[in-house]
């Protein structure tokens, strides 16, 4: 399939053009929130850290929403946060509470009228009032949904699942997300992740994610910048697009001069270590076909 | 704690190797239409046939090899039952017969593997081959080959919700017949895409992921180490250099952390996917 627009063009068309081929839902699985702290010269005990960290947030899920995604799903306290026992837990709880659910956070979602909910506190009973807050001060309808999820550990994701279904009698997966969740949710076709290449039901909401293609960006935090999210975006709608519309016997017709392209050792996920930290292998691609695809604009 | 050396890892026995592999894979083979094209083999031959179970035995055998005692294919995914539509009978002959056939036993035979078909008792034309594959189970085996064969995108979690189970234990036991450990590695081919029809949603610990860009059953040995090196101890990270260690260089990584690749952004190349250039961590700063 040929894309309808070429990368340039892409990068600089309007958010509603963009919007038109985004996913209807996203799981944004960022991390590295620590490293990225400290990167910007942020101390985490200091009163500023919070503040600073949702600002951050908020720009990123705004770009998010602003391109088209009506549905975001995003981890924010998953096992080894959770795992903390006695005052850490209880100070963790405050920050997210607060932090999350709190008079301004509550004030930025009604001013980017944002309806906002909180899954996975079946699992950690302390925000079960965070939820009931959000869900009681978050109502308007047809409006963008942030899904923020908590996870102690990937078990207790898919054993809600169970539980539920159990309890509610659901024998199909939409009867299960309406039982879970209360609403149907589009199940989610983008996952951007961070650093490793990991799928983890702790990140990811067992029924909730649909054919993911899935992207991991090495910017810790929340540093998704607008150029990044559209290169992804254009990768999902257009480059990825490779099966259809194509006539299956002529794909094969010149495959002899990718040979090298087809029997390189590189593997997507094989990393090096850096200071302490995973980070990709790097890759050289095909310098000279790269060149041409750049030259076709058929680079995403 | 200093990483093992990674030349002495390649080159250390399978036995080594396989003490730190993990117990159950997902692995998804594509692009053995590609893989034939480049080998000069005519897609939908009997060559074809002997060609791509030579390469899938090669395949299972390294895995098994390096200490993988459960490995779980996709033999048919819902995609499949659509583009196959109007064959469907013979697609479903063919599948049955790659699967389970006289040649392929024997093959199983011969290594010892045990093998399962998961998934047929929602596509009646597989029951007998899954049937057979349980007639032909080894006295004793070490390793086993879970085909899975998906018809529809709900049927994975359409088989998970409808066994009435309350535990993951329960419900893995109700649709497989015993206890499986779950996975922690998936090693597919590609685009980076994860779907149901080829992790089986019961089975899913925290999955590393990896997608080489070989296409078929081309994994060899040093690929597949350097991917269990990365498995067991790249990607331990919070094993390495102590916290205040690791935080207090993080100045001179700035470039590494500011860029803006993003691992799964690809570009065309021909009418395929290819994954664009990744920049050196030292060439980012």
């Amino acid at each position: 399939m040929t894309s309808d627009l070429d990368f340039s063009t892409f990068l600089a068309a309007p958010d509603a053009e963009v919007a038109a081929i985004a996913p209807a839902t996203a799981i944004v699985a960022f991390g590295g929130t620590r490293r990225s702290a400290a990167l910007a010269g942020v101390d985490r005990m200091s009163p500023a850290y919070m503040p600073w960290l949702r600002a951050g947030m908020l720009n990123c899920f705004d770009l998010l929403f602003r391109h088209g995604v009506r549905h975001i799903i995003a981890p924010l306290a998953i096992g080894k946060h959770l795992a903390e026992a006695g005052s850490m837990r209880a100070q963790l709880i405050g920050a997210l509470d607060w932090g999350f659910a709190g008079a301004e956070a509550l004030a930025d979602y009604r001013r980017h009228e944002w309806r906002v909910r909180l899954i996975g506190t079946e699992s950690v009973p302390e925000l079960v009032s965070t939820g009931e807050r959000l869900r009681a001060e978050t109502t308007s309808s047809d409006v963008p949904t942030l899904w923020f999820s908590v996870c102690p550990d990937p078990e207790a994701s898919l054993a809600a699942v169970l539980h539920t279904a159990a309890q509610s009698g659901a024998r199909t997966r939409d009867q299960a997300v309406r039982a879970l969740y209360g609403e149907a949710i589009p199940l989610a076709t983008l996952l951007l992740g961070f650093g490793k290449p990991v799928f983890s039901y702790d990140l990811v909401p067992p029924l909730l994610a649909g054919r993911l293609q899935c992207y991991w960006m090495q910017r810790p935090g929340y540093a998704l910048d607008q150029p990044m999210l559209r290169m992804v975006l254009y990768d999902y709608a257009y480059t990825r697009r490779t099966g259809s519309g194509t006539d299956r016997g002529g794909r094969y017709a010149g495959i002899g001069a990718q040979r090298a392209a087809w029997e390189t050792d590189w593997v997507l996920g094989v990393g090096v270590p850096l200071g302490g930290f995973w980070f990709p292998a790097p890759f050289g691609g095909l310098v000279e076909q790269s060149v041409e695809l750049d030259e076709e604009g058929g680079r995403g | 704690m200093q990483l093992p050396d990674l030349t002495t890892f390649l080159d250390s026995p399978r036995a080594d190797v396989a003490a730190l592999a993990p117990q159950t894979a997902i692995v998804s083979v594509n692009g053995t239409r590609r893989s034939a094209a480049l080998a000069g083999v005519t897609p939908h031959t009997d060559a074809y046939a002997e060609w791509s179970r030579q390469g899938m035995l090669a395949y299972m055998d390294l895995l098994f090899g390096h200490g993988i005692r459960n490995v779980f294919a996709a033999a048919v995914i819902a995609p499949n039952m659509i583009e196959f539509a109007h064959y469907r009978e013979r697609f479903l002959g063919w599948i049955a017969h790659g699967l389970a056939g006289q040649h392929a036993l024997a093959d199983y035979a011969r290594r010892g593997w045990r093998v399962r078909i998961s998934g047929a008792d929602a596509i009646p034309e597989l029951q007998n081959a899954a049937e057979t594959l349980v007639a032909a189970t080894p006295d004793r085996w070490e390793h086993t080959l879970w085909w899975t064969v998906t018809p529809s995108d709900d049927a994975p979690w359409d088989a998970v919700l409808s066994a009435g189970a309350r535990t993951r234990a329960e419900a893995i036991r109700a649709l497989y017949g015993e206890d499986i450990p779950l996975a922690t590695m998936f090693i597919s081919f590609g685009k980076p895409i994860v779907i149901y029809d080829l992790i089986p949603p019961l089975l899913v610990d925290r999955l590393q992921c990896y997608w080489i860009m070989r296409p078929g059953y081309r994994l060899d040995e040093p690929m597949l180490r350097h991917i269990l090196y990365d498995y067991a101890y790249t990607r331990k990270t919070g094993s390495g250099p102590s916290w205040s260690e690791r935080y207090a260089n993080l100045g001179i990584q700035r470039g590494a952390w500011s860029t803006q690749a993003v691992l799964g952004v690809g570009q065309r190349m021909g009418p395929f996917w290819y994954p664009v250039p990744f920049p050196q961590a030292e060439d980012l700063r």
